[in-house]
């Protein structure tokens, strides 16, 4: 972390000299993308920082818990493992509840096999959100565990995560996300690769700054404190992060526990993956505003506003990407006074580093394919800041939990867009010269054009259908620290361990 | 009822020399051996003039052997070992272009076995293959391959003490401690930058015990081989010693006056090393020497790197892939920080050793990112296509600026100079490269004086005349002569100038 802040320091004291400014325009914009970026980095540094093994009380007694497994139009083969091991959850006395949106007979005959409870709305009004509010008040748990219905829990979930409550300040013990179908499924895989950064040493970060944020599923809630903030606000996309602003402006406090106790589906395909993010992207932007006027402590208020801000990233995309098209195009560049190999002097070290932190931070789980793909959903994040600075209401998209089989190119037409008008400049630029200059700038927009494409990849290419529901079997009982649901499981669980084991490392 | 089996005859098992057999007939050697034989023919295909280094080397190798001692102890830079190897080859088969270079031929040719070897194994016989595939092709493997000088050798010692220690990691046999131990001398032995990748291979070791330790392994008989290696290296290594000391007395580790970075212009760093000269360094390393122009242009590309660099992002890493690493990174680094101390040090020469590491570390990036076959070979054939234009480049291009055509310029003084003619030479050092094609020409240097008078005609020969002082003497004397002769012909062949005055 030192080196990363001496090479940090090394990197900027020399871009930010007068002597550097070439177009002010260009440069303007280059420096607010490093400076975005230097935050977020420091950000997650710090937050890393905080990364320690804490020990999870164990629940001592069994109270009653309501497994609330909000449904809309998913199949039954989707649902039906989710309920079933709700329904096999140990350490509490369980009361399962499906609740239906989509308002289906089989769910209902579903809800009987299990011995759950169905609960069915007159109206769908608010999403998600408003389907969980019209549960609360209709069931009584002490507690409420929220799980999606792709989401299949072990039945030691409740054994790791009730123990936290006895501090009666805690609102809501926060589980991570894990996509059984990753090692099937390019998407999911890369997604996963995201997540894993996530709910690796960033999640285990927040919990020990008092920032753990609610991820919408695999969260068990004090019902108290839901109650105490109205339950889930069902005017956001991201119900979720706005209830855990409200909880922490109330003064409760959050609780992450680093451990798989579920797996759910990641998206299978590029369409489902956009309408995720562009809904997590655009919830989390319109919830800065919350952020800033809620009574929050500074590090908790600081947290919220590196997670939203994240959002923006696919701006620094588009400058990045913009900077050598205009260079080959116009000739105008961001820098002067300068040349290419004090540039190298100055950037490299401060990349590598970089680059270098985050490999070793996510215990080598953020690959290429992962930043490919963010890479690639940049214009996701444009789109979103548009809507939410113009407050154009988002309609909550439930992501389909099932991929298709054939190609999507309308779901990357954007980033195929800026594919095409890096290529036609890189094209231009060499047909018009091949000096070093221009060939610099043509080697940029290929490596974009790389990142670009293999993150577009997945929509470009027919995949088969996936057996999605059958990888995600209800565990058995419980027989040894990593219940071996499947191969793929068991190394999510690994390396969410190996980045704890690192943190502990780095302790 | 008992069932009545009746059992195949029991096949007699295979005598020795069958398994020979069957193993060279088996597809990956017949393999090997085709490239190896395409590997001879291309370093055979196309070659280069002695360069000036060569011919030093020649000269040395024509003394007996006691005053080749002392050569070496009062005037060069080097360990003895390829000053010796040429000596005895060239009382054996002469000392023709051909001959001088058989050596680091054979060894430059025998290294497509050995980057097998090598790659099956650290890692598998894909891997291995690849690695064969582009040794082959690798531009300056071929270059070294052709040039009677140490640097074939330290390429091919260089990846025997890898393979050997490849072999040890895995099973501690004797053999391939004797042939760790037998390398890492003879590199030693060929040039004292080989000191850098044998402490990395050292380093390893200590790691690799440290690891069997903690895995409760039991490390006695390991230690006690390495130990015993050690030592054996020590011992064999103590001579150079003093060699090494009277070398820099004398010498002062400066290389003399000959110039040692050819081509550095393109990249800016003939005063200091940059970050570009890095970067050239390496180009160089993978695909070859090239014209300023166009290593400028290839340097351009480096926002390529970042992709290389990003495509590792959740790769893993394994204790082979961290040795190559360590094997290609350490002694470039080491070297690039002492060449800001003394610029002549950071010489892609002193870690040609680089060259193995990164086409191996290529392979397997090759072999393993790639699921299929048919994957694996059309990523190797695109990088043989990079490789094969590099060499071909390498090898005609006349603006390689380490392409010195002695031998053209020499044969065109040979065919237009008459006996009382006169050659003046420039710089000095170009006497060596001289008297091995032309010993017979009356010919100075241009530094013993100015004095043409007497002479029928005189040819200027000029090279290195990129460099500003040679250029600026080389000017003066054409001034000169100039005003005392008519310039009738101006002649020219890579990198050498030939004027003819009456």
């Amino acid at each position: 972390m030192l080196t990363s802040a001496v090479l940090t320091v090394w990197y900027f004291a020399w871009l930010l000299q007068p002597a550097r400014v070439g177009d002010p325009y260009l440069y303007g914009l280059l420096l607010v993308a490093e400076l975005f970026n230097l935050v977020q980095g420091v950000g997650f540094w710090w937050t890393c920082a905080f990364d320690r093994p804490r020990p999870r009380p164990p629940a001592m007694w069994r109270p009653e818990v309501d497994v609330l497994i909000p449904t809309y139009n998913e199949s039954v083969e989707i649902v039906e493992p989710t309920v079933a091991a709700a329904v096999a959850l140990s350490g509490a006395r369980v009361r399962v509840f499906l609740l239906d949106d989509g308002a289906r007979p089989a769910m209902r005959a579903l809800a009987a096999r299990h011995g759950a409870g169905y609960l069915q709305r007159e109206a769908n009004t608010g999403a998600k959100a408003g389907n969980l509010n019209h549960a609360l008040r209709r069931t009584a748990g002490t507690f409420v565990l929220v799980l999606d219905c792709d989401h299949v829990p072990r039945p030691e979930f409740l054994l790791h995560t009730l123990g936290s409550f006895v501090d009666p300040r805690v609102a809501f013990v926060q589980t991570p996300q894990y996509y059984a179908n990753a090692q099937r499924n390019r998407v999911a895989r890369a997604a996963w690769a995201q997540q894993a950064l996530f709910f690796g040493p960033i999640a285990r970060g927040k919990d020990a700054l008092g920032a753990t944020f609610c991820c919408g599923t695999n969260v068990v809630f004090r019902r108290d404190a839901l109650a105490s903030v109205g339950g889930f606000p069902e005017s956001s996309l991201t119900e979720d992060f706005e209830l855990s602003i409200h909880l922490h402006a109330s003064g409760w406090k959050s609780v992450y526990v680093p451990r798989v106790l579920a797996s759910g589906l990641g998206p299978e395909d590029m369409a489902s993956y956009v309408s995720q993010q562009y809904r997590w992207a655009r919830g989390c932007l319109g919830g800065l505003r919350t952020v800033l006027r809620a009574r929050l402590p500074w590090r908790v208020r600081l947290q919220y506003l590196l997670s939203g801000v994240y959002f923006l990233t696919g701006w620094t995309t588009l400058v990045y990407m913009a900077l050598p098209a205009v260079r080959i195009v116009t000739g105008a560049q961001p820098l002067a006074a300068t040349t290419a190999d004090q540039f190298l002097l100055h950037f490299t070290p401060y990349f590598l580093v970089a680059l270098f932190t985050v490999a070793l931070a996510g215990a080598g789980s953020y690959t290429f394919a992962a930043l490919a793909l963010a890479t690639a959903s940049f214009w996701i994040h444009i789109h979103a800041t548009f809507k939410a600075v113009f407050r154009r209401p988002g309609r909550f998209v439930v992501t389909p939990k099932k991929g298709t089989a054939g190609r999507q190119p309308r779901s990357v037409a954007p980033t195929l867009g800026a594919v095409i008008l890096l290529s036609g400049a890189a094209v231009y630029g060499l047909l018009r010269d091949r000096d070093p200059g221009t060939l610099n700038n043509v080697a940029f927009a290929c490596l974009h054009i790389g990142v670009l494409l293999a993150g577009a990849w997945p929509a470009l290419r027919s995949a088969g259908p996936r057996a999605a529901a059958a990888t995600r079997a209800p565990v058995p009982a419980m027989t040894s620290e990593v219940a071996p649901a499947d191969l793929a499981e068991r190394e999510g669980h690994a390396r969410l361990e190996a980045g704890r084991e690192q943190g502990a490392l780095q302790q | 009822m008992v069932a009545e089996v009746t059992l195949p005859p029991a096949a007699a098992a295979p005598s020795r020399w069958g398994r020979v057999v069957a193993r060279a007939r088996s597809r990956e050697t017949l393999g090997v051996g085709l490239l190896t034989a395409v590997a001879l023919a291309l370093r055979l295909l196309v070659t280069r003039s002695i360069w000036i280094d060569e011919a030093i080397s020649i000269r040395q190798a024509r003394l007996p052997f006691g005053e080749l001692l002392e050569n070496l102890r009062t005037f060069d830079v080097h360990p003895p070992l390829h000053h010796i190897v040429l000596w005895v080859s060239t009382r054996w088969i002469g000392d023709s272009e051909f001959a001088v270079r058989l050596p680091s031929m054979l060894v430059g040719t025998a290294l497509v076995p050995l980057m097998y070897l090598a790659g099956a194994r650290l890692w598998d016989r894909r891997t291995g293959a690849v690695a064969a595939v582009l040794i082959t092709f690798a531009p300056l493997a071929v270059w070294y391959s052709q040039e009677a000088r140490m640097y074939s050798l330290f390429l091919g010692l260089a990846t025997l003490a890898l393979l050997a220690q490849a072999i040890v990691l895995r099973q501690s046999r004797r053999g391939a401690w004797a042939t760790y131990t037998a390398a890492t001398v003879g590199l030693l032995w060929t040039q004292y930058f080989g000191i850098l990748p044998v402490a990395v291979q050292q380093i390893a070791f200590a790691v690799d015990v440290t690891r069997r330790r903690r895995r409760g392994e039991r490390v006695k008989h390991v230690l006690r081989a390495w130990a015993l290696s050690s030592l054996t290296i020590v011992l064999a290594v103590l001579p150079l010693a003093g060699l090494f000391t009277q070398q820099f007395a004398e010498v002062g580790g400066g290389g003399g006056g000959v110039p040692s970075q050819a081509g550095l212009t393109s990249v800016g760093a003939e005063d200091a090393p940059d970050i570009y000269a890095l970067l050239a360094n390496v180009i160089w390393a993978v695909w070859g020497y090239h014209s300023d122009a166009t290593m400028a242009q290839i340097v351009a590309l480096w926002p390529l790197g970042i992709l290389a660099v990003i495509l590792l992002l959740g790769r893993g890493r394994s204790p082979q892939g961290i040795l190559l690493t360590g094997l290609a990174a350490v002694p470039m680094m080491l070297l690039f920080a002492a060449g800001s101390y003394r610029r002549n040090l950071f010489e892609l020469r002193y870690f040609i050793g680089i060259v193995p590491m990164l086409l191996l570390l290529t392979s397997r990036a090759i072999a393993s990112w790639l699921s299929t076959r048919a994957g694996v070979v059309l990523a190797t054939a695109a990088v043989v296509v990079t490789l094969g234009v590099g060499l071909v480049d390498q090898q005609l291009n006349g603006t390689n600026p380490r392409l010195y055509d002695f031998r053209g310029a020499f044969a065109l003084v040979e065919a237009n100079a008459a006996p009382g003619d006169l050659v003046v030479y420039e710089p000095e050092y170009m006497a060596d490269v001289f008297r091995y094609y032309s010993p017979q020409l009356r010919a100075q240097p241009l530094a013993q004086g100015p004095e043409t008078r007497g002479a029928d005609r005189v040819f200027l020969v000029g090279s290195f005349l990129d460099i500003p002082v040679v250029a600026g003497r080389v000017g003066g004397a054409l001034a000169r002569l100039e005003e005392e002769r008519r310039l009738v012909e101006r002649l020219e062949v890579p990198n050498v100038t030939i004027w003819v005055f009456e």
